[in-house]
């Protein structure tokens, strides 16, 4: 969700958090509630507290999931390219196909598949290139030892790439259960509800404290969805280690098609 | 950013918060706001915690991104220090090719691309040398079985240092999203004006806790803005592996060169 949306939203709550409280000093006796503000206070320390330590592990699960998701992408953009430098110290024959197609693999993904990622799909497009890279790493039939060497750590980078591509599929499916939503949106609720049972003798004071700390409770869960979601969003991933190859890859083939 | 601004930061911010308590003690009856203590006081703890467990969290994740970053550049200088060392006892002259090469790699990589890296940037002769480098092993052709295992060794070690030379490639480009600062600067923001809503009897103590307070919130905002970025500002990785390697490589061959000529 975009920042912008997130802040109309938060715009919502921080008026809703004040008619709450509005609502709550014209139904309330103010000073049966001063009196009891010695009691309400622990109260929603305590219920704060618990709240934002919940909300900030959560939030610091879903940072090391989209961290995961980052290591994942690198290491898919780190196996296309060994396999692109492999590939060409195979026979001739065998390697300049391998290097289009690790070069039009990252077209793909780059091009295609990270704009789909967005809607939590995969591009068949990318799907269709990783499968002919496997039957061509595959067929390859090495010459010397030195093809044989090479060949080795091209099938290793192969199977690594395939990993990094299976992990980064089932990565854009993964999110947090509805379950935990529902407890994230009820403790900022109570959270917010609480305060409104504080006695204040300024309506100013009460209204401008109330909607910062809506405003505060919005913007940590706004952190919350935008972790939770890696390939979507404000704070999306970057397709950079992909994109990183595609200059590179390009000017080789220039300069081996030159020589050739 | 340079340690200099974030003083003049720090100051201005501490000068903005002392100015908002004199506002504040002056529209508001003092009174008043101690009247209001039990409300201001839990709303503050719930705001602080949460803003201190999220910036915890920030400030750790950046510092683990600092860390992979200098390990990454270790294991690179380790790779093309294997790459030298497996291409010495391969069979010459190839051999010879791959460790010039691999000098010319740390040369440009020292002298060239560590201070582009500042500016977000990777040095086009690095990518040229290392592309040779990959070229001149992969072309090699292992006419024994103790060259041929070696052979196995070094492509896997240029493997290595490809990928970590990608890796810090990524690593240059990666930083904190613009919206996450802004989180952070709401959040900071909120708990300076949190604490301008408590009545302190002496007008001095209250200036000097808020001054602190603050101070203590922009030392933190800077911690997560000095690890955000591994290869630039104060607190940056250095190209010592590197230099470590070419210091020694240069010597090898300088005593191969002598070597030659007896």
């Amino acid at each position: 969700m975009s920042f912008v949306v997130w802040n109309l939203f938060t715009l919502v709550a921080v008026l809703a958090a004040i008619g709450g409280m509005l609502l709550v000093r014209k139904y309330s006796d103010r000073k049966k509630l001063k009196e009891n503000n010695q009691v309400t206070d622990p109260l929603m320390a305590t219920i704060g507290m618990l709240f934002a330590i919940l909300l900030g592990f959560m939030v610091a699960n879903a940072m090391t999931r989209y961290e995961e998701s980052r290591i994942t992408i690198m290491s898919e953009a780190a196996a296309v390219g060994d396999m692109f430098r492999l590939a060409r110290g195979l026979h001739s024959a065998d390697s300049r196909p391998i290097m289009i197609n690790c070069l039009e693999y990252i077209d793909a993904v780059v091009e295609l598949e990270w704009k789909e990622m967005g809607q939590k799909k995969m591009n068949d497009r990318a799907w269709a290139v990783y499968a002919d890279l496997w039957k061509q790493v595959a067929n390859v039939e090495p010459k010397t030892q030195g093809q044989s060497n090479v060949h080795q750590i091209l099938v290793q980078s192969m199977t690594n790439l395939g990993e990094c591509r299976r992990a980064r599929a089932a990565q854009i499916q993964a999110k947090m259960p509805d379950v935990l939503w529902f407890v994230v949106l009820f403790g900022a609720v109570t959270t917010i509800g609480f305060s409104f049972f504080f006695g204040f003798d300024s309506l100013i004071l009460q209204t401008i404290m109330t909607a910062m700390l809506t405003y505060v409770l919005c913007m940590n869960m706004y952190l919350l969805v935008s972790f939770n979601s890696p390939f979507a969003g404000d704070i999306k991933l970057k397709p950079t280690p992909f994109a990183v190859n595609q200059p590179v890859f390009t000017k080789v083939l220039e300069q081996d098609a030159a020589l050739h | 950013m340079s340690i200099f601004l974030w003083i003049v930061i720090a100051i201005a911010a501490v000068a903005l918060s002392c100015a908002g308590v004199i506002v504040v003690r002056k529209r508001v009856d003092t009174e008043l706001l101690r009247d209001h203590h039990d409300a201001t006081d839990p709303m503050l703890a719930c705001v602080g915690t949460l803003f201190a467990i999220l910036l915890g969290f920030m400030v750790a994740n950046a510092m683990t991104r600092f860390e992979e970053a200098r390990l990454n550049v270790q294991e690179e200088a380790g790779a093309a220090g294997d790459v030298f060392r497996l291409a010495r006892n391969l069979k010459p002259p190839a051999n010879k090719a791959i460790m010039v090469d691999t000098v010319k790699y740390l040369d440009a990589v020292c002298e060239e691309e560590f201070q582009l890296m500042e500016d977000g940037k990777m040095s086009d002769k690095c990518w040229q040398t290392y592309s040779d480098l990959w070229q001149d092993c992969t072309q090699y052709d292992p006419q024994t079985q103790g060259q041929s295992n070696l052979h196995q060794g070094l492509v896997e070690a240029m493997t290595h240092l490809g990928e970590c030379r990608r890796a810090r490639s990524a690593q240059i480009n990666y930083s904190l999203p613009r919206v996450l600062w802004i989180v952070v600067a709401v959040g900071a923001v909120s708990i300076i004006l949190f604490t301008l809503f408590f009545g302190v009897n002496s007008l001095g103590l209250q200036l000097v806790m808020t001054s602190i307070v603050t101070l203590v919130l922009v030392l933190n905002v800077y911690l997560l803005a000095a690890f955000d970025s591994p290869f630039s500002g104060q607190v940056k990785v250095q190209s010592i592996p590197f230099e470590v390697n070419k210091k020694l490589f240069h010597e090898v061959l300088a005593e191969e060169e002598k070597a030659a000529h007896k």
